[in-house]
């Protein structure tokens, strides 16, 4: 090991000493030994885990190959993507709304935003979806007219709640609920001399809240929003319950048969890898687009 | 009482305006007029009401009672048999652009460029082509002596210059007045005199001006009224020589007595 210190340095020079005569400071390396021993530890449990994957035999790698991408795999994989491309659309605009009602200067509305987004944070995602589903089993008819007063008109209820939109439907409400709140929190994040700057130049309420708030909110949005844009992807899983073939689904229909069940959820959790770290370059992008003016001087 | 005053309509007047936040009283009865090419300027202590006044002229705030008028037109409100009904926010917004606003705090847009700070009112609610803008934009910036700041975003411009580019972002629509509430009060001692060649050059270019500042001895002069207002009131009115070396009321001497002792 290299010698650890050198306190015994060159003597300290006269004061005033002659411009040209530049003292050298030359300082020791700590020996950080703690720093050595927990990141060969670390190594070691890597190794583990390296050495698990590889030679544990229930794996069953040659099987997570042979299904990797298996036609029924690539259809449910694509159902998967659909699903969530359309509910990060609808959730996106659906937030929009939410964040609309929450900030609204009409107390109704707030009210209203605020009683959605209490239930939607307490119900559980696959209890709210089950609901969603099941619907025509509490509401046969959906009516159309005032509340307590006989209906105009009406609809079966078992021919507008499909697998399809019942998923879409449920996603996109529980989407919408915190991409609302993530919303109103970027807008919150803009201070609000800001829009006072904007008004005063003669812009009016939406052409401030389009040029001059959202830009700078999106900055804010993007992480957050990334994040739950991960979660909608796996949470697109969850309609499993009501029978829709996302990559979930299929794999549980095959392993259900084959009784391959590791190497299958393996092959699931491949893609769901693959696809997030798609997801998580795009969002590292967007971070990039909206961080001028935002970021240091080489900017 | 001057005798031209039938020909020469004040660009500003307000009369006898009250704004209140919940109980408290922030202005009570405001009198003044700023006639065309004037620069007036108020002082007073912190908390007297003179940039909720500034505020109120903008209709960034409301008034509760009284009146303002830009020329002929009530500010924030329309005159209907007697009662103002107040605006909607349209059209409170096409009011807002005969005046220019300095804020404090300068409240560039951090996600735009000097040039695009200045240009965007000119963009979005003048409706001006990119080419047209950029080169008001530019001629603003030259003026305040950023010309080579124009690519630069504010996070990278000294407060200085970042106050200068405001300036440059409310001359850009040429309002007919500019508003400034307090432009030197955030800034480190060494950069308040480029704000305020800034503006001085203006007030000798005949820009009309209501100023809210601490600076004293810009105040004199520059202006050519300076009001002073304590407690939601103007205490004291008058040429600054006058009101600021020999000031009438008690509230004025103490005032101004402090102010000498800073």
């Amino acid at each position: 090991m290299a010698p650890t210190s050198e306190s015994t340095a060159a003597p300290a020079p006269a004061v005033g000493a002659a411009a040209g005569a530049r003292r050298e400071y030359r300082f020791a390396r700590p020996v950080r030994w703690s720093w050595w021993i927990s990141g060969a530890i670390s190594v070691l449990v890597l190794l583990g885990v390296v050495d698990f994957l590889v030679n544990g035999r229930n794996w069953q790698w040659d099987v997570v190959a042979e299904y990797l991408f298996h036609p029924d795999i690539l259809v449910g994989l694509g159902n998967t993507i659909v699903l969530t491309v359309t509910c990060a659309i609808t959730g996106l605009l659906m937030g929009g709304v939410v964040a609309y009602l929450r900030m609204s200067s009409n107390p109704v509305f707030r009210a209203i935003g605020a009683v959605y987004i209490w239930l939607i944070r307490a119900i559980p995602a696959l209890v709210l979806l089950l609901f969603i589903f099941f619907l025509a089993a509490l509401l046969p008819q959906i009516p159309i007219g005032l509340p307590f007063l006989p209906p105009f008109a009406s609809l079966p209820t078992n021919t507008l709640i499909s697998q399809s939109t019942a998923a879409i439907l449920g996603l996109t409400l529980i989407q919408g609920a915190y991409i609302g709140e993530i919303y109103r929190g970027g807008i919150l994040s803009v201070p609000r001399g800001q829009l006072e700057a904007a008004r005063s130049m003669g812009m009016t309420h939406w052409q401030a809240m389009r040029r001059i708030i959202a830009p700078q909110s999106i900055r804010v949005v993007i992480p957050p929003l990334g994040n739950e844009m991960i979660t909608l992807f796996k949470n697109t899983s969850l309609v499993f319950v009501i029978g829709y073939t996302e990559l979930l689904t299929t794999v549980q229909l095959i392993y259900g048969e084959t009784y391959q069940t590791i190497p299958l959820l393996v092959v699931a959790c491949i893609w769901y890898l693959a696809l997030t770290s798609i997801a998580m370059l795009g969002q590292r992008q967007l971070e990039k687009r909206f961080g001028k003016g935002f970021r240091g001087v080489d900017d | 009482m001057s005798t031209t005053e039938t020909v020469r309509a004040p660009l500003v007047r307000a009369r006898d305006v009250e704004k209140r936040f919940g109980e408290h009283t922030v202005l009570s009865g405001i009198d003044l007029e700023l006639q065309e090419g004037q620069v007036i300027s108020l002082l007073g202590p912190s908390g007297s009401g003179k940039s909720t006044f500034l505020r109120c002229i903008n209709l960034l705030e409301q008034i509760d009672s009284g009146e303002i008028r830009y020329r002929d037109e009530v500010l924030g409100f329309e005159l209907r048999d007697g009662v103002y009904h107040p605006l909607a926010e349209k059209r409170k917004s096409r009011q807002r652009v005969h005046f220019g606003m300095v804020f404090q705090q300068f409240n560039l847009f951090p996600h735009l460029t000097a040039l695009e700070n200045v240009c965007e009112g000119l963009r979005v609610v003048q409706r001006q082509s990119r080419a047209e803008a950029e080169e008001r934009g530019r001629f603003l910036l030259d003026r305040v002596g950023l010309a080579d700041k124009a690519g630069q975003y504010p996070a990278m411009l000294s407060g200085g210059q970042q106050q200068r580019v405001a300036i440059a972002r409310a001359l850009a629509p040429r309002p007919a007045v500019m508003l400034f509430d307090e432009p030197t009060s955030a800034l480190d001692p060494e950069l308040v005199g480029e704000v305020l060649d800034v503006m001085r050059e203006l007030a000798d270019a005949g820009m009309t001006m209501l100023i809210v500042t601490h600076e004293m001895n810009f105040a004199r002069e520059v202006s050519d009224a300076v009001a002073l207002l304590d407690q939601g009131r103007i205490v004291e009115f008058g040429a600054p020589e006058q009101v600021l070396t020999d000031p009438q009321s008690e509230r004025a001497k103490a005032f101004v007595n402090a102010m000498k002792r800073k």
